[in-house]
């Protein structure tokens, strides 16, 4: 069942980032990729991290993607019908090393046996475990962040502020 | 610990600074706040021998050492830009923050030992060198090189965190000690580790602008503002260097033999490109993009050879390497000043004008070009034998052969300074803020090239 379960949500995925990939109009790139999302916060619930499920929809399938969806319609871009590359050679080029890439870590994942799956217990995975591992032994990263999110912050004020 | 806790704090400072607009006041609370810092890093209590903060961060000798090298030149660099923003720049105050920002994400890379810390550390020495590089909004190269590093750094940051996920996976820890302990344990390392180490060498390669993911550093250090562009070839390469080492000799030492051959053939290729390329560029701040490409290969080599005093030599040179180019930099930025010309063309006639600003080009370049009595030559030197130590021949003859192409390009530039000009001596005014950088940095290359045990073999 699990194993189902878990196949099911893979091939959605897939063919999510697949359709992403292949469809001409942007609009429906957008929400193929919404349904990428969905499937892949499903597996992560299957792993027990419920909480990642959760912000992964809230903040990929929420927020990230009404962004994405503005640009397109701000930018018009419903269909992409001039080719922008005048070189055609660099396309197959990429998909030559992207399938490269894949044949490679799929061959490496094929050739490795992977580690026994850890205990299941219900504590995984969720907010009480997430925020003790936050606030504790990863304290310090957590407080860094701080300094790489007011560093953004002030770049977007820099780069956007309209010049007196 | 401390130099990160005191900049972090300075750069909001300074934030505030900007917005109340005391702009008079920005650069020397920054400068303060970074000689205070660079002061704090040599205090006893901020040497840790052990890791600290549950394994995040470890404060040793090669962190400090490094640290203490990021904010040495960034101040330098501070006191170049003082002259360069004298235009009243609108955000003066943000732009000192990133600065600091940056060094503080450095100053965590080097003293990292948990691929958490050293991932949030790169974020934060990359992200505000994205923002600095589109600085000069008015200027289309600006924004192109801008544009350029944030969507390849963005990219090659997904190939970082795939070979640290990957990492995991096998290991079942971030801390560099339990990765290192587990690929001792095993017997045969399972190829996933391989390839996550890979896959995180990468990312470093992209970061140190190494062949082949060396395409960006010629069009972003072109359209990048002048000390923008010196503080991304010095302080960011330095970080990243360090870094990699830490990374290297912490975490994966039980396999790290296994990538040398991989290592020695990158950096063959890195020389070639960098120093072929650097042949035929008449504009002087992409002659440094190649010059600095070629570099990076040279260091390389120290990490071929991975031995007992790798760190201080990788150390040494990028010090050696980064004074050189700021004290270019400063020659240029004054003789910009002045004539508007960013080619090399343009410092004709500067010896029959300014002899003492000749001088110390020549000195910059003959260093960078590996000549003898200087810092440079004994920085390169010290490199080959690291190669040489672990039987890299080949190597060191290619690389040898490189330092002669290289003296092609670094002589050609001190030959047209000599030349006359042909419209008669031109004059280049003498630029307080730039001469001090000149005089200090000039004087630093010279000490350093007479005792360079003060950073070699000197930890």
């Amino acid at each position: 069942m699990d194993q189902a379960i878990f196949y099911g949500l893979a091939l959605i995925a897939i063919v999510g980032a697949l359709a992403t990939i292949f469809f001409r109009n942007a609009m429906y790139s957008v929400l193929a990729l919404v349904v990428t999302f969905f499937a892949m916060a499903g597996l992560y619930l299957q792993l027990k991290a419920e909480f990642v499920a959760v912000v992964h929809i809230i903040v990929y399938a929420g927020a990230i993607m009404v962004l994405f969806l503005f640009v397109v319609m701000m930018l018009n871009l419903n269909s992409v019908n001039t080719i922008i590359r005048s070189n055609v050679n660099i396309k197959w080029i990429a998909v030559l090393v992207g399938v490269g890439m894949a044949g490679i870590l799929g061959y490496g994942t094929y050739l490795t046996t992977l580690p026994a799956r850890g205990v299941n217990s219900t504590e995984n995975g969720t907010v009480k475990v997430l925020g003790k591992m936050l606030f504790n032994e990863y304290l310090l990263p957590f407080e860094l962040t701080s300094v790489l999110l007011i560093a953004t912050m002030v770049g977007v004020i820099v780069l956007t502020k309209k010049e007196e | 610990m401390y130099p990160i806790i005191i900049l972090s704090l300075a750069g909001i400072l300074s934030m505030f600074i900007g917005a109340y607009k005391l702009k008079k006041l920005a650069l020397p609370a920054v400068l303060v706040a970074t000689l205070a810092a660079f002061v704090s890093n040599f205090l006893p209590q901020n040497l840790h021998d052990a890791p600290v903060y549950s394994g995040m961060l470890k404060f040793d000798s090669f962190a400090v050492n490094f640290s203490a090298v990021l904010m040495g030149i960034t101040l330098v660099i501070l006191i170049l830009s003082r002259r360069y923003y004298r235009d009243n720049h609108e955000h003066l105050g943000d732009i000192y923050a990133l600065f600091l920002f940056s060094v503080v994400g450095g100053m965590i890379m080097v003293g990292s030992y948990n691929l958490v810390m050293f991932f949030v550390g790169l974020e934060i020495l990359s992200i505000p060198l994205y923002i600095l590089a589109t600085s000069e909004r008015n200027n289309l190269l600006s924004n192109e090189a801008g544009l350029k590093y944030f969507l390849m750094g963005s990219f090659i940051t997904v190939f970082l965190l795939l070979g640290m996920v990957l990492i995991y996976g096998m290991s079942g820890s971030f801390d560099f000690g339990a990765i290192s302990a587990y690929l001792s344990s095993t017997p045969e390392t399972p190829v996933l580790v391989k390839l996550g180490v890979m896959l995180i060498m990468i990312a470093f390669i992209f970061k140190i602008s190494a062949a082949p993911f060396h395409f960006w550093a010629p069009d972003v250090y072109q359209g990048s503002p002048a000390v923008i562009m010196v503080f991304m070839s010095t302080v960011a390469k330095t970080a990243a260097f360090g870094g990699f080492l830490r990374f290297l000799t912490q975490a994966i030492a039980p396999i790290g033999d296994s990538f040398t051959p991989l290592l020695a053939v990158l950096s063959a290729l890195t020389i070639t490109i960098g120093n072929l390329m650097a042949l035929n560029q008449n504009n002087l701040k992409r002659l440094l993009a190649f010059s600095s490409i070629a570099n990076a290969g040279y260091v390389m080599l120290a990490l071929v050879g991975l031995g007992v005093n790798s760190s201080s030599t990788v150390l040494y040179y990028m010090l050696v390497y980064s004074i050189a180019n700021v004290i270019t930099i400063a020659v240029y930025l004054t003789v910009k000043e002045s004539l508007g010309s960013g080619s090399i063309d343009g410092l004709k006639g500067l010896y029959q004008s300014k002899p003492l600003l000749t001088f110390c080009l020549v000195l910059a370049m003959l260093s960078l070009a590996g000549i003898p009595p200087l810092a440079g030559f004994i920085g390169k030197y010290a490199v080959f034998v690291e190669a040489l130590h672990n039987g890299y021949a080949w190597l060191v003859v290619l690389a040898a052969l490189n330092s002669a192409i290289g003296i092609f390009y670094y002589f050609r530039v001190m030959r047209t300074a000599f030349q006359n000009a042909e419209e008669g001596p031109v004059t280049v005014p003498y630029v307080l803020g730039y001469s001090t950088v000149l005089v200090i940095c000039t004087l630093v290359l010279l000490v350093l090239g007479i005792f360079p045990n003060v950073v070699l073999n000197g930890w």
